[in-house]
């Protein structure tokens, strides 16, 4: 009896330990304005690019009792024509609060992955700020294009230090 | 017993002369990059994107299927955290032939207040124009900043011919 009481300790123990709170939401994402590009010389269209780019949450996600209100962060990204080879997000968000998460994002690439297209990929969290320091999760997004900007859901789970 | 050594033979020679690698070494440098761009990506303090275009030349070149290796645009983006970054790059070297050769390098930088220390990584070559068409190559490079904000260069590896 002992040892199933020590069992089930340990069970729930763990479960505590890894238990992940199921997150969604929806934003509106468009460059902040400042982007540059170089041409890399092998052929025409083949560049790197850099810029800013910004987020509203139009459908704020939850954590910790505190809904999302924005982030903003920079992208790099790899064109080829109308080919996208690499592209990656880092930035910082805000809650309601003022509190902050920090995420990073990787889009997938595929032989046929269009920079014009549809984008998807996943992100991860990296800590954050007060209510969300040590802050820890992953998740998926996809953003489909609308106008001057783009229409991005996210779905993901994410785990913060036990007090 | 004549039939099994001829057979033999062409089982091992034939695919060490087709696959055969030659070794390769070089190095020469590179002059500050311009154009330069950097993006912070506002979550943390000193985590920037930065993008640029180097002028590089070889002062000691590679020597790639009857072609030396002499200069071209080395385009590079560097995520910067702190004093450590990781380094991507796309080089397009046109050789004393005319020929062109396209390389990537992938590997991480130090940096102090801001001025490159040095990098490390590894490179590829993917192909090009001319007497490098379909020739695949790869390697390790070494690079120290100087002064003036330049990068000096060494690199060895080996390539081969198309498979």
């Amino acid at each position: 009896m002992r040892t199933v009481n020590l069992l089930f300790a340990i069970a729930l123990a763990c479960s505590l330990a890894t238990a992940q709170t199921k997150i969604s939401g929806s934003a509106a994402c468009a460059g902040g304005g400042e982007s540059h590009s170089i041409e890399v010389g092998d052929h025409p269209g083949h560049v790197y690019v850099v810029s800013k780019l910004n987020c509203t949450w139009t459908k704020p996600f939850e954590m910790a009792g505190l809904k999302s209100k924005d982030h903003e962060g920079a992208t790099f990204r790899e064109e080829d024509g109308d080919r996208v080879r690499e592209d990656h997000f880092s930035g910082a968000g805000s809650m309601n609060n003022g509190d902050k998460y920090y995420v990073r994002a990787l889009r997938t690439i595929t032989a046929k992955t269009e920079k014009s297209g549809i984008s998807q990929g996943t992100f991860i969290f990296s800590g954050g700020t007060g209510k969300l320091k040590g802050l820890k999760g992953k998740g998926t997004f996809k953003c489909t294009p609308e106008g001057d900007h783009g229409n991005c859901d996210i779905e993901g789970e994410y785990t913060l230090p036990s007090k | 017993m004549q039939r099994v050594s001829f057979t033999a033979f062409l089982m091992f020679a034939i695919p060490s002369i087709v696959l055969a690698q030659v070794k390769v070494s070089g190095g020469g440098i590179c002059a500050k990059p311009d154009p330069a761009y950097s993006i912070q990506a506002s979550d943390r303090p000193g985590h920037i994107f930065s993008l640029g275009q180097y002028a590089c030349t070889w002062s000691k070149p590679f020597e790639i299927a009857g072609t030396k290796s002499k200069e071209g645009p080395d385009t590079i983006s560097i995520e910067i955290q702190g004093n450590k970054g990781n380094w991507s790059e796309f080089y397009v070297d046109t050789t004393d032939t005319g020929d062109k050769g396209y390389y990537r390098f992938h590997g991480t930088a130090t940096f102090k207040e801001g001025a490159l220390q040095d990098v490390q990584g590894k490179w590829t070559l993917n192909g090009g124009t001319g007497k490098l068409k379909g020739i695949k190559g790869s390697g390790t490079c070494t690079g120290k900043g100087e002064a003036d904000g330049g990068v000096s260069f060494e690199c060895e590896g080996q390539y081969g011919p198309p498979k």
